[in-house]
């Protein structure tokens, strides 16, 4: 494995789609971006296409041929295709499993196996298109306190993958925003005014942003907002006199956090629910995290 | 702009890239004994000695490398090379790493620094002139590695890497 095949890889996994003839399939890469201006006021767009510009350097030269761009208001849209022969293309339906959507695939195997640097390109490239840090991410309240936000629509499964892949770098999730009624409308607020499917949303990771740094982002505004916010963390700890690490580093199977009972809800049998957790009441996010495979 | 800030010293680039360096040859030669060791102060043989590897070519040249890995399997011994710069790199830095390659055949050497390319962007990206970081007998395609070092990862940027690994 190099460092630029798993870049694109995490990529695909993220945002991609296959698409296209069987025998000449079209990959695309969707990189979002959820506002059009950054915090400083800067124009996404401009660093969006800046960053376009690497990310073509790197992998034109992989895939042997041109990537076509495309920008939108509120996202860019890498694309490329080869023939299903080709070697890289065979490579990739493998290490997705063939699926079509990023909605159905898993992280291969294989790629637990990859040298913690590939891990780290396959991460970055997954958060290339998934990830976000903005000012209101920060935790409960305390300005200081940002976070990288990852967004992974309906695959149950991927999130696990990627909150497993962390661990395997020593990089701790600080929560899991699931989307299950349990935890999105866990006293049944939006469902007593009406709003039934409220909480199917997309399942956030949350990992604090000093802990992201090894990872990084290839995308520049992304990359730029994460330092700004990480500096802004580790002086905020500085200020108030606590050790970063004892609150920062720290895996949920860690510390004995006391659950609050939360009500049954009936989007607990919901038929989008996974198998494994259909039926059940949690009253955290661990207890479904530890259910679909990611804890000690 | 990789990093947003640089670091004050050198120095402050030998611990992070001694503990990527011991990843990476954690990663790559598995089942070897792996020793990474800051050794900016001190001099090849003597430090190669410490570990009971002696390098006749070493002996008595002063060469000093920035960051040392040793890999070891019965009687197989490899060598790597990191070299550390805060400042721009330019053909000095280049061509310094390079002879120590070319006496001393590592495995494999790094050339990071933490601030950019400097003038090696164009000879190497631009004029694509990578022949100039050849090294070794002939027998297996060695070339010295060029890359910007990102200072929060922790990690050289790949996307930066000269050749590509």
């Amino acid at each position: 494995m190099n460092n630029e095949m798993a870049y694109l890889l995490g990529m695909i996994c993220g945002n991609g789609e296959i698409g296209g003839r069987f025998d000449f399939p079209i990959i695309s890469i969707e990189i979002p971006h959820k506002k059009i201006r950054t915090e400083d006021f800067h124009d996404i767009a401009i660093y969006v296409k800046a960053s376009i510009t690497d990310i073509r350097r790197i992998l034109e030269p992989l895939i042997g041929t041109n990537l076509s761009f495309t920008q939108g208001e509120h996202s860019a849209i890498l694309s490329f295709s080869k023939p299903h022969e080709d070697f890289l293309m065979r490579e990739i339906l493998r290490y997705t499993g063939h699926a079509v959507k990023h909605d159905n695939m898993r992280i291969h195997s294989d790629i637990f196996s990859f040298a913690d640097d590939q891990k780290k390109m396959f991460l970055r490239g997954f958060c290339d298109v998934t990830g976000y840090i903005r000012r209101s991410n920060a935790s409960f309240g305390e300005k200081y306190k940002h976070r990288v936000y990852v967004e992974i629509p309906k695959n149950w499964f991927m999130v696990i993958d990627i909150c497993n892949l962390l661990k395997d770098l020593n990089i701790p999730v600080q929560t899991i925003d699931w989307a299950h009624p349990n935890i999105r409308d866990s006293n049944l607020t939006k469902y007593n005014q009406g709003q039934h499917n409220f909480w199917k949303k997309e399942h956030q990771i949350k990992i604090y942003a000093n802990e992201f740094l090894p990872i990084g982002f290839g995308i520049i505004h992304k990359m730029q907002a994460l330092q700004t916010y990480s500096e802004e963390l580790m002086t905020g700890f500085k200020v108030k006199n606590k050790a970063v690490d004892k609150v920062t580093h720290r895996f949920y199977w860690e510390f004995n956090g006391r659950n609050s009972i939360k009500p049954h809800h009936p989007g607990e049998n919901d038929i989008s629910l996974p198998l494994q957790i259909r039926g059940k009441h949690y009253d955290s996010w661990k207890q479904i995290a530890e259910e679909l495979g990611y804890g000690k | 702009m990789v990093n947003n800030r640089n670091v004050k010293s050198e120095f402050e680039l030998y611990a992070p890239m001694c503990l990527w360096l011991s990843t990476y040859l954690r990663d790559n030669y598995k089942g070897f004994e792996i020793i990474t060791v800051d050794s900016h102060d001190e001099r090849l043989d003597s430090v190669l000695s410490k570990y009971g590897i002696a390098n006749d070519l070493a002996t008595g040249i002063g060469i000093k490398i920035d960051v040392l890995g040793i890999v070891k399997k019965a009687n197989v011994v490899k060598l790597f090379f990191v070299e550390a710069k805060k400042t721009s790199l330019n053909l000095h830095d280049l061509g310094q790493l390079l002879i120590y390659c070319r006496l001393i055949d590592p495995e494999e050497a790094f050339l990071m620094s933490s601030s950019d390319l400097g003038s090696l962007d164009k000879l190497l990206n631009t004029f694509k002139r990578d022949d100039l970081l050849n090294f070794g007998n002939g027998k297996k395609m060695k070339k010295m590695k060029v890359a910007i070092w990102n200072i929060s990862a922790g990690t050289p940027e790949f996307s930066t890497m000269i050749p590509k690994m």
